[in-house]
């Protein structure tokens, strides 16, 4: 076989040269954009979060703020009890007939409160998690 | 030619916000060689073509903000259109493997080359005289005008692999259109 004669640049030229016609449109980008909208409808809707109604809004306020009245009302009740227990212990102490005498217990006597401590601290902190 | 892609950056960004007047102008900008493209790969079946053209802009617009822009638009697109064709013809990928067509379809007739309307024609039938590979190749580089870079990238082929189905090709047509060449003309 003869070798041919040619070259890249007139082979590559060649073959630009005979690429086909552009398409013309003929109403194509039209049915593309019914296509679009189509599809566009048909896709899931993204969910938003449901609008929330002002009575529910005024609900969880009231409700938040009946929590909160409790809290304060238990809040002043266990200091009042601390107020009254420390009333109560002076009382005490002031009308008994052998005077008044003060000791302070030794170190290893205070390790009994500890768990008592402890139990109460364990409770608020649940109370307090539960609440929030 | 900056002043096309700046627009068409400018439509793109649009699309991307949901405009689809802009997403229109893209679609009008691209669609004739998406379906030069498909209408290549589905052999001449128009219809076919025309309708894997709307899914593929419809895939397009379902996903333009998947489109990250690190490659020409044109170039996603002609991606996008050569997957729905796969996905039509239920095959995963094109062949790789190198297959010579028959001998009868590689005989182009004697012509006048002086007859521009029968170059399109001539070329034709010696594009069907090589493999599908070679084929496609030739037709996205040429074409379609897309870069060898761009090209291996739409049909999913190493560069050098696209290259190599380029110039075995090239060699195949430079036989098939020599009486096409400069030289026969004289």
């Amino acid at each position: 076989m003869n070798p041919s004669t040619f070259t890249d640049a007139a082979l590559d030229g060649l073959l630009r040269a005979s690429a086909p016609e552009p398409v013309a449109d003929a109403g194509f980008v039209a049915r593309t954009m019914v296509a679009v909208d189509l599809a566009a409808r048909s896709l899931p809707a993204i969910r938003r979060p449901a609008p929330v109604a002002p009575i529910v809004i005024a609900r969880a306020l009231v409700a938040e703020r009946r929590r909160h009245d409790a809290q304060a009302r238990l809040w002043r009740w266990a200091i009042a009890g601390v107020i009254v227990g420390m009333l109560l212990l002076v009382a005490a102490v002031a009308l008994s007939p052998g005077g008044m005498t003060f000791r302070i217990a030794e170190l290893p006597q205070w390790y009994a409160l500890w768990p008592a401590l402890a139990a109460g601290a364990l409770w608020y902190a649940w109370q307090e998690f539960q609440a929030a | 030619m900056a002043s096309d892609e700046t627009e068409s950056a400018d439509w793109l960004a649009r699309a991307r916000e949901g405009d689809r007047h802009a997403f229109a102008r893209l679609v009008r900008a691209h669609q004739s060689r998406v379906r030069l493209q498909l209408r290549r790969l589905t052999q001449g079946d128009a219809a076919l073509a025309d309708d894997l053209a709307q899914e593929t802009f419809v895939q397009a617009w379902l996903h333009l903000n998947d489109f990250r822009g690190d490659a020409r638009l044109a170039t996603w697109l002609h991606r996008i259109a050569l997957t729905r064709f796969l996905q039509h013809v239920r095959r995963p990928r094109l062949p790789l493997e190198w297959r010579e067509p028959e001998a009868e379809t590689a005989n182009v007739p004697a012509h006048d080359p002086r007859a521009v309307e029968g170059l399109g024609r001539d070329v034709d039938r010696a594009l069907q005289a090589l493999s599908e590979i070679q084929r496609l190749a030739v037709v996205h580089c040429f074409h379609l005008d897309l870069t060898h870079a761009e090209a291996a990238q739409v049909l999913g082929l190493p560069l050098g692999t696209l290259k190599s189905h380029l110039d075995r090709a090239k060699i195949r047509l430079r036989e098939l259109l020599d009486a096409w060449s400069p030289e026969s003309a004289t």
